[in-house]
Formats: C-alpha cells, sequence, structure tokens
C-alpha cells in the first residue's frame, strides 16, 4: 500500500497544455476516482503515473518516493486499461501470470498466485482459454486478475468498465468495490462516467480543462458543489442552473421573480450577477403566488418510479423530478417552488 | 412464393456455374505449367516435335543431365543461400525500421518514410549501372556478399513500410501493458509486439524469398563467376544465340520451382489472421 502525491504537474504537447498546475493528494489505502469530460486530462494523470507519459513539469510521489524518472516496471504499481490490452498470443494463465514472469518468480510461485487470483474473479475454469474465447466481461476480470497477481502498492484503473454493457458494468463495479475492500490496496479510478464516480470513490477529484474542479468525498461534491461546472458534472439528471441577480437585502432575482433566501450569501453584493442552482428533485410544482417560476411544460418522462418534467422558464430549460402522478399535458403553464435552503449561488 | 419456389435451384445452378469458371480459370492458370512438365519430360532434342498434350515416350533423362553434367544443384545452393540471407536480413532491418517508424514520433518522420517508399518507384535497371560502379569500388562484384547486399536493396523498403504497417495494427496499450508489468522497452518488444507481428513477418520473409529468387538483373550483372550462378542466372543459360535445350531449360524450371513452393507452405502456417483478436475490447 502507498499513498500517492501529484505536486505542481504539468503536461503539455507543443503549445497544448493538457493539464495545468495539479495538485492531488492521495492517502494510503484510499480509493480516489478522476472523473471529468472527454479531453480533461485525467487518463493522461493516470498515464503520468503509470510512467507512461513524461512530465513536463512538476513531481509525482509514490510511498513519499519521487518517481519522476522511474520506468514503470519499477513504480510498483499495476493498471487496468481502458481495452483490457490482454496479451493475445498468451492463455488466460499465461496473461495473469505474465507479471510474474517478467521479475522472475519461481514457477510454483507463480502457478500458486495466479490460481489464487483466478479463484479470487472466477476464472479458474478459463484459465487455459485465449483472450479471444472468452466474453467482455471475462476479459475483464483476466485484465483485473493480472493486476490483483502482483500485489502491487497502488491499482490504476483506466476507464475499464466504458465497453461493457450497462448490467455488466454495475456487476463488475460493484466487483471492483469489494476488491478494494479486500485488499485495502490504494486505487486511482479514471471514468467520465458520474455515477461510477459516486458509488465507489472515498473521494472524487473533478477535472475540468486540465485543472481540478474540485475534490471531495461523493456527498461533499453532491450537496456543496465548488462551481456550476461540478454541480451540472455530479447528479443525475443534472443540477438546473438560473442565471439571476442579487437583489438587495437576502433576495435573488430570477427572471422576474424575487426568491427570498434564508441568509445573504458571502462574498455577493447588491445588484451582482449569479448563477442559482436547485436540483430537480428539489423544485416541486406549487400554485402560482409570490417566490415561484412560472413555465411552460414541455415533456413528460416516465421513470417508473417517479416522473422527469422538462419545463421552459423563461431562456432556460429547467428539469424536476417528482414522485408525484402527473396529468398535465404538454403546452400547460406550471407554478414552481424553489426552497431556498435547497438552492446553491454561484458568483457569476 | 415465387422466389420461395425457386430458391432450391438458384444455389445449385450458381455453385455449378461458379465450379465452371474456377475450373476453366485453372486449367488456364495451369496449363503453362503442365506444358513444361511434358517438355520436361520429352526426351533431349525434341521438344519442338511434340504434338501431344501427353508425352508418348516420357523420360528423366532431361533432370538427370542437370544434376549429373550441369551444376543445378550448385546453382540452385546458391539461389538458397542469397535469397535466405537478403531475405533474412531484410527482415531484421524492415522490423527494427518499421517499429521505430510505428512507434516513435520524430519530425521528418512522414518524410523519411515517403523517401524509403521513393526507392522502390526506381525500375531496377536505373539502379544498377550505379550499383556497379559501387560494387566495383567495395570490391564487391563477383562475390556472393555482394549479391545479398544487392538483394536486399531490393527487399528492405518494402520489408520497411510493410512491418510498419504491421507494427501500426498492435495497439501501444499491449506494449504499455507489458511495461507496467516488468518490461523493459526491448521486453515488450519482444516478448508482446513481435510474438504478435509473425503473420507480418512471415509475409515479408516470402515477399523477400521470392523477390530474391526470381531476380535475374543483378545476379546477371554483378556476378560473371559460373560457380557463384544462381539456378535464374543458369536457366538462362541454356539459351543460346543459335539453340535452345528447351527440354532442360523446362526441366530446370520446375526443380526452380519447387524451393518457392516449400518456403511458402512452411511459412503459411505463420500467417493466420486474427491474432490480435481478444486483446482489445
Amino acid at each position: 500500500m502507498a499513498s500517492v502525491e501529484f505536486k505542481s504537474i504539468t503536461k503539455r504537447y507543443d503549445a497544448l497544455d493538457v493539464l495545468n498546475d495539479v495538485d492531488i493528494s492521495i492517502s494510503d489505502g484510499e480509493f480516489v476516482v478522476f472523473v471529468g469530460p472527454s479531453g480533461c486530462g485525467k487518463s493522461t494523470l493516470l498515464r503520468m503515473l503509470a510512467g507512461l507519459e513524461p512530465i513536463t513539469a512538476g513531481s509525482i510521489s509514490i510511498s513519499s518516493e519521487v518517481v519522476n524518472a522511474l520506468p514503470p516496471r519499477d513504480r510498483d504499481i499495476a493498471m487496468v486499461f481502458q481495452n483490457y490490452a490482454l496479451y493475445p498470443h498468451m492463455s488466460v494463465g499465461h496473461n495473469i501470470g505474465f507479471p510474474l514472469r517478467m521479475v522472475g518468480t519461481p514457477k510454483p510461485e507463480i502457478e500458486r498466485r495466479v490460481s489464487e487470483a483466478a479463484e479470487m474473479l472466477g476464472l479458474t475454469p478459463y484459465l487455459a482459454r485465449l483472450p479471444r474465447e472468452l466474453s467482455g466481461g471475462q476479459r475483464q476480470r483476466v485484465a483485473m486478475g493480472r493486476a490483483v497477481v502482483r500485489e502491487p502498492s497502488v491499482f490504476l484503473f483506466d476507464e475499464p468498465l466504458s465497453n461493457l454493457d450497462a448490467s455488466l458494468r454495475v456487476r463488475m463495479r460493484g466487483e471492483i468495490k469489494r476488491l478494494h475492500q479486500r485488499l485495502g490496496t490504494t486505487m486511482i479510478y479514471v471514468t467520465h462516467d458520474q455515477i461510477e464516480a459516486m458509488t465507489l470513490a472515498d473521494r472524487i477529484v473533478v477535472l475540468r480543462g486540465g485543472k481540478v474542479e474540485q475534490i471531495g468525498t461523493p456527498l461533499e461534491l453532491y450537496n456543496s458543489p465548488a462551481s456550476p461546472f461540478v454541480a451540472q458534472f455530479i447528479g443525475s439528471p443534472a443540477m438546473n442552473i438560473f442565471e439571476g441577480t442579487m437583489d438587495d437585502e437576502c433576495f435573488v432575482r430570477i427572471t422576474e421573480t424575487r426568491i427570498a433566501l434564508g441568509t445573504r450569501p458571502s462574498g455577493i453584493s447588491s445588484g451582482a450577477p449569479l448563477l442559482v442552482g436547485i436540483r430537480p428533485h428539489d423544485v416541486a410544482l406549487g400554485d402560482p403566488g409570490r417566490g415561484t417560476l412560472s413555465g411552460e411544460l414541455q415533456l413528460v418522462e416516465e421513470m417508473g418510479n417517479a416522473r422527469l418534467l422538462t419545463i421552459q422558464v423563461g431562456g432556460t430549460s429547467v428539469q424536476i423530478e417528482t414522485q408525484h402522478q402527473i396529468a398535465l399535458l404538454p403546452g400547460a403553464t406550471v407554478h414552481l417552488t424553489m426552497p431556498p435552503e435547497k438552492l446553491h449561488i454561484f458568483p457569476k | 412464393m415465387i422466389l420461395g419456389r425457386a430458391a432450391p435451384f438458384t444455389p445449385l445452378l450458381i455453385i455449378t456455374l461458379r465450379t465452371i469458371a474456377i475450373v476453366a480459370l485453372a486449367m488456364v492458370a495451369l496449363f503453362p505449367l503442365y506444358w513444361m512438365l511434358v517438355i520436361a519430360l520429352t526426351p533431349t532434342g525434341l521438344g519442338r516435335q511434340v504434338m501431344t498434350f501427353f508425352p508418348t515416350t516420357p523420360t528423366l533423362e532431361n533432370f538427370v543431365t542437370l544434376f549429373a553434367d550441369r551444376p543445378m544443384a550448385r546453382w540452385i545452393w546458391n539461389s538458397i543461400l542469397v535469397a535466405t540471407l537478403a531475405s533474412a536480413i531484410s527482415l531484421a532491418f524492415g522490423t527494427t525500421c518499421g517499429y521505430a517508424l510505428s512507434r516513435l514520433r520524430f519530425r521528418g518522420a512522414n518524410l523519411l518514410l515517403i523517401a524509403v517508399l521513393t526507392t522502390q518507384m526506381m525500375p531496377a535497371t536505373s539502379i544498377i549501372v550505379p550499383l556497379y560502379m559501387l560494387f566495383r569500388a567495395w570490391g564487391l562484384l563477383d562475390t556472393m556478399q555482394g549479391m545479398v547486399v544487392g538483394h536486399i536493396s531490393l527487399v528492405v523498403p518494402l520489408a520497411i513500410w510493410m512491418s510498419k504497417g504491421f507494427f501500426d495494427s498492435i495497439p501501444t496499450d499491449l506494449e504499455s501493458a507489458a511495461r507496467i508489468d516488468g518490461c523493459t522497452h526491448a521486453g515488450a518488444f519482444f516478448h508482446v509486439a513481435l510474438p504478435l507481428a509473425v503473420p507480418g513477418l512471415a509475409a515479408i520473409f516470402i515477399y523477400g524469398f521470392v523477390t530474391s529468387w526470381h531476380d535475374f538483373l543483378f545476379s546477371r550483372t554483378l556476378v560473371t563467376s559460373q560457380e557463384l550462378w544462381t539456378a535464374a542466372n543458369g536457366i538462362a543459360s541454356f539459351r543460346g544465340e543459335y539453340f535452345t535445350l528447351q527440354e532442360l531449360q523446362m526441366a530446370a524450371s520446375l526443380v526452380f520451382a519447387i524451393p518457392v513452393v516449400v518456403v511458402f507452405f512452411v511459412m503459411q502456417r505463420w500467417i493466420v489472421s486474427g491474432a490480435l483478436s481478444g486483446s482489445i475490447r
């Protein structure tokens, strides 16, 4: 097990800054997920930790030792790739045992550890098969077996579930979580899927445009997003964001509606433009009156346990999630109430 | 419904027509080979008088003459030596250069590739004179080494292109995984990239072997001693200014074809499709 530290990491390809002054500190045994949209630099950051990409500036430490100049094989890490990267000319058993053979582990020891890893991942019946004879989920498990068998200090996962179908993804997600609970090894996981991030992580690092947007536990990010980007990225359906202004006293103005806030947000002066966010399940349909927003119902999506309504409020498309049965038809005028304590205020 | 009734006959008709077409094409392709065999089995001197499709008095005397009275075995051995060395060395060059061009990013890489390809655009006849002058200066004229070097220059450019193509098709993540799993760059090449490129390397070897085996221009120009002739050169020697030993020439041509067929069949088992399947996704 090991701690990992990224210090002022910058990555530049010619004139393009892929990562800019990134600082992340990961504790021993922690499960940290890097999440962000495509091109935000999350995979690059992971590959730099693995030693597969050179670092333009900054330093990476594993267990307090700077590893910038160490080749991948000397970093005591294991990595599961997005496309599995199984060696197609080797059987499952040879794939799993490959890292041990490369470091000269005695043959009986290799056989013991391979069969242990195969047992743990349910691969024992497939040890003699070639990767092409396996299903997607089994290949994914072989890739995990190859990582597990080394008993590394840090596990790296680069979007390992993105090629699996939805149900298999949920099952494999559970297996990865169980693996972490069982081994207690530091794991760093890259994904663009916020649900994977929320369900797996001890802490989430949200990246955007090569910079860290926010670091926190899943609930911290969900309940107290530091920016509209994090607010909209974490949580599904995404948080609604309205443009507004800070009225005098403790009111925000959205379109022509004044909504009372319990307390005045710090650092925002009267008249300042701001962004107001609210999660879809925190908005309620109500009667017309003070402090409600009016809009036109555009779409009703039935989800079984709830309904997702899309409503046009001024120039903003708003989604609300409600448990109640809806008898309204698209085109109807609806009134929205937004509890002040559920509002997230962001300076613009 | 009409289609439903007609359907059972359609595949049969297609199969029949296809079989007729394949047999006809095969006959057109194989007839020259068969005719070579007929002439080769005809007694020496009577080849021009053959009027039947089957040899009336088949004999192996031409084959015996080739190996007893003429240095055919020597010429074949020379051809095997030159073709094997030239294709093996070209393979080594092509593999390493192709791998480097596939994996390394450096300025001028594309230009270098185009320059390599440009050398293939020159007809061999246009480079034979400068090559002759170079070889004379280097003392490589009339030597086996010279012929091997000459043939390498013919094979290497395409070998580089072919091997680059094969390495491009191998995902770099496989080598990255190998490097994390404990390999050096070279280890990842030998343990992962090279075994996966074997079908491509076999194809390059066959291409190099056949190119060298069939060469006549270089061996005719760069070598003069009869004991260094390759088989292609030897076969040509049966054709004189006033008279051609047709039966011997045909017998020699048949013998000449055998090693290439053997090499192809030996290497063929390495040329398998789908070697990469299952590695990714």
